[in-house]
């Protein structure tokens, strides 16, 4: 069985966004209105996390980091999920199962990440987002939690191809949205487990580190960055 | 209204408590099931649901006890 | 020994049962009124969603969770202290042990209640009998809330009997009604003890039931990683502050009822006293258990957790933490601890400075943890809106009401718990107390001097 993974590389990362745009268009993440944004309800799977921010403009010291699920290995929000909404796949990937979800939002309570958003309104989306919505992927309805998800309807697809085609999965067929379009190519998405993979290589870099590492969840996202 | 309509509904309202507790196991058994058959911390169901049973039946017998002992008593005659 | 002539004895109490006042109507119209308002938000929140609470993405509990937590810890009055009052002997425990018992009835059904409108798909709540997951901490409080709700409702419904009965035999309003839950009780010897037996197993079976709902609500948080969250002391903390606003809102219950039903040769100054005491205690021990927890927090200075330290203590919560600690210790340790002030308007007035004390507290442990995550992120200030405080105000006049309703069925204080402590607890407590002192040996056991006596 394969273990998804990723590896953010953020000595390479430009801060231009393009992932969070990707993100958002390919899984259908609603885009709030502006007063619902204003008491801070916006919605993102993937967004960017200022971690930290010192001085004025010019001289600005800013250190800002992709942020996105970090599929941990040994999740909190799952234990706590009172109806099975949430699950661990066995590839790893942390699912979210919509019409199950009653909207209690322990998950959000418990994922010391806070990479869970809830649907508070479902409002009325601009006309050229409603045009261009990913038929993959469900429009989630009001009163629910949703997360990223690595693209998990990617890896269906990819799935179905390899198979027409005679042929196992290889590496580099199931990519998420946020990697294809990284224009600096600074993420690495891949089965942490195949010594062939990309994504294998970048793990064993001396930079890695995760987020909250004492807590022992055991993050699939890693990241790194030369310490300056 | 007469005795007996006055007595089936003293028992309609101790099976209240019944229908409660036989509910609960009901819902436990159908949860251990659920956990086994999906893998899914099955240990918590176990250990949780042998308690909820234990605790709901005794207090479905300490009502039932109640009814019963009153039954003996229930008509002139009993020793005041 | 006639029947007729106690009851006519205890005639004050009968009488709020038979005879309704103006302002009665009037309150109850009130307390409808504000009742419709906060289902008509209800249905408002049905229709649009939880977008319209003050909730936001990294606060994603607020009033509703802290009022759960709040009416769950009410309902530890009742049962709870009339369990330990009744195992401990107390005998000033007569006239309001009725009183807590029908407050927990009442309060842990609206308590029970919050965590559905906090739901965002109400419609789908049959999900959690259906796929229920009995690791997830949620299940633990429906099991033990379920059972504590049995439980306290037999031990409301038994302890009612006899008074159903003596109810029945004077006729009138509800007759059929009485006829069926006396469940054929006249009073013999062997159903006294049939009914004595079954209040004593259930009396010591509900105070670990009742510890443990208040336990297992503070681990709804304790198991959680949050910071703020992730404490042991979680479980007793949590009990010991559903004790305190118990018996403040014990208190407040007595004394309006007091005026209102004029119980005043019943509910006399002694029990205020005693009661007042009790919340002192409490007050104190709920000091102790704040301080110790916060101490921990600042003394281990870990950053997570200072973040939200400093929040509560001088960042946006500090208003309202400094304002529970003032409601929760300074109040109550100045009117309970001054002989002049601990009159009964001074017990009011520590009562409800303790029940918004208490409230906020569950606010000040909820809200802060939520606003202050691991990461930092740009989050959204907690503003409550209309429709959440509608719905808190519909709750609270649902248990005016449901006390109110209560009233006027049954007696708020038990007449034969009454009747039995003037005709056999004199003696057997001049008796109990003799075999405490040194020199007195008696043969015979309380028990059987009592029945001499009789």
């Amino acid at each position: 069985m394969p273990k998804y993974g990723m590896v953010i590389d953020l000595d390479k990362c430009t801060l231009c966004e393009a992932c969070v745009t990707a993100c958002k268009l390919e899984n259908n993440v609603q885009i709030v209105s502006k007063e619902d944004a204003a008491i801070g309800r916006t919605m993102f799977w993937m967004t960017m996390l200022t971690l930290e921010h010192e001085g004025q403009y010019p001289d600005i010291k800013l250190k800002r980091i992709p942020r996105l699920c970090f599929q941990c290995d040994k999740p909190s929000c799952i234990k706590t999920c009172p109806v099975r909404a949430t699950y661990k796949r066995e590839d790893g990937i942390i699912a979210q199962i919509y019409p199950n979800c009653i909207g209690c939002r322990y998950c959000m309570a418990n994922c010391p990440y806070t990479v869970k958003v809830f649907n508070w309104d479902r409002d009325k989306q601009p006309q050229q987002v409603e045009k261009c919505y990913n038929e993959d992927v469900s429009v989630r309805p009001k009163g629910i939690v949703e997360k990223c998800v690595f693209c998990i309807h990617r890896l269906q697809k990819a799935e179905e191809r390899a198979k027409a085609e005679y042929r196992e999965l290889r590496d580099g067929d199931y990519v998420p949205a946020c990697m294809e379009v990284c224009p600096a190519k600074a993420i690495y998405f891949g089965d942490l487990d195949d010594p062939h993979s990309k994504v294998f290589e970048a793990i064993k870099d001396y930079r890695r580190f995760t987020l909250q590492e004492d807590l022992g969840t055991i993050p699939k996202v890693y990241y790194l960055n030369a310490k300056d | 209204m007469k005795e007996k309509t006055i007595f089936i509904l003293q028992i309609l309202t101790l099976s209240v408590v019944w229908i409660i507790v036989l509910g609960i196991i009901a819902l436990f058994v159908h949860l251990v099931i659920v956990a086994h058959r999906l893998h899914d911390a099955l240990t918590a169901a176990v250990g949780i649901s042998i308690f909820a049973i234990v605790v709901f039946c005794i207090m479905g017998s300490v009502a039932t006890y109640v009814f019963i002992g009153f039954q003996k008593d229930k008509n002139e005659g009993g020793r005041l | 020994m006639s029947n007729q002539h106690l009851i006519d004895e205890d005639e004050a109490l009968f009488r709020p049962i038979y005879h309704t006042g103006k302002g009665f109507y009037i309150l109850a119209a009130l307390f409808v009124f504000i009742f419709f308002i906060g289902a008509a938000y209800y249905i408002r929140q049905l229709i649009y969603g939880l977008g319209v609470t003050g909730l936001n993405q990294s606060v994603t509990w607020g009033f509703y969770i802290v009022s759960f937590v709040f009416f769950i810890g009410i309902s530890h009055a009742g049962t709870l202290i009339s369990a330990i009052l009744r195992l401990s002997k107390a005998e000033w425990r007569r006239p309001i042990t009725r009183m807590a018992e029908v407050i927990t009835g009442i309060v842990l059904g609206i308590g029970a209640l919050h965590p559905l409108l906090d739901m965002g798909r109400p419609d789908r709540m049959l999900h959690l009998f259906e796929r229920g997951r009995l690791q997830s901490p949620l299940l633990w409080d429906v099991t033990s809330i379920s059972a504590y709700f049995t439980a306290s409702a037999i031990y409301l419904f038994l302890p009612l009997i006899p008074d159903i009965a003596m109810l029945r035999d004077r006729g009138g309003r509800f007759h059929n009604l009485y006829r069926v839950l006396s469940w054929g009780y006249r009073g013999t010897e062997r159903q006294k003890h049939v009914l004595e037996r079954a209040i004593n197993i259930l009396m010591v079976m509900v105070i670990p039931i009742a510890v443990s709902v208040h336990t297992i609500i503070s681990w709804i948080f304790a198991m959680t990683l949050q910071p703020g969250w992730h404490s042991t002391i979680f479980g007793p903390y949590f009990v010991v502050g559903a004790l305190f606003s118990g018996i403040a809102a014990l208190l407040i219950v007595m004394i309006v009822f007091r005026k209102a039903y004029h119980f005043e040769g019943y509910l006399k100054d002694i029990h205020f006293q005693y009661l007042g005491t009790l919340l002192l205690i409490m007050s104190l021990l709920w000091g102790y258990f704040t301080f110790a927890e916060y101490l921990t927090v600042f003394y281990g200075h870990e950053p997570n957790e200072m973040r939200v330290f400093l929040y509560k203590f001088s960042g946006g919560y500090a208003p309202f933490f400094w304002l529970m600690v003032v409601c929760n210790l300074v109040i109550p340790i100045v009117f309970l601890t001054n002989k002049k002030l601990k009159k009964i308007p001074g017990i009011l007035i520590a009562s409800i400075s303790v029940l918004i004390g208490m409230w906020l507290e569950r606010l000040i442990i909820i809200v802060p943890s939520l606003a202050n995550p691991r990461l930092p992120y740009k989050t959204g200030i907690y503003m409550p809106s209309m429709t959440e405080i509608a719905i808190f105000s519909a709750a609270i006049s649902v248990f005016a009401l449901g006390f109110m309703v209560f009233s006027k069925l049954f007696p708020l204080i038990s007449i034969w718990e009454i009747k039995e402590g003037r005709e056999e607890s004199v003696y057997a407590v001049s008796k109990r107390l003799k075999e405490y002192l040194p020199g007195a040996h008696e043969e015979k056991s309380v028990e059987q001097a009592i029945k001499e006596q009789l």
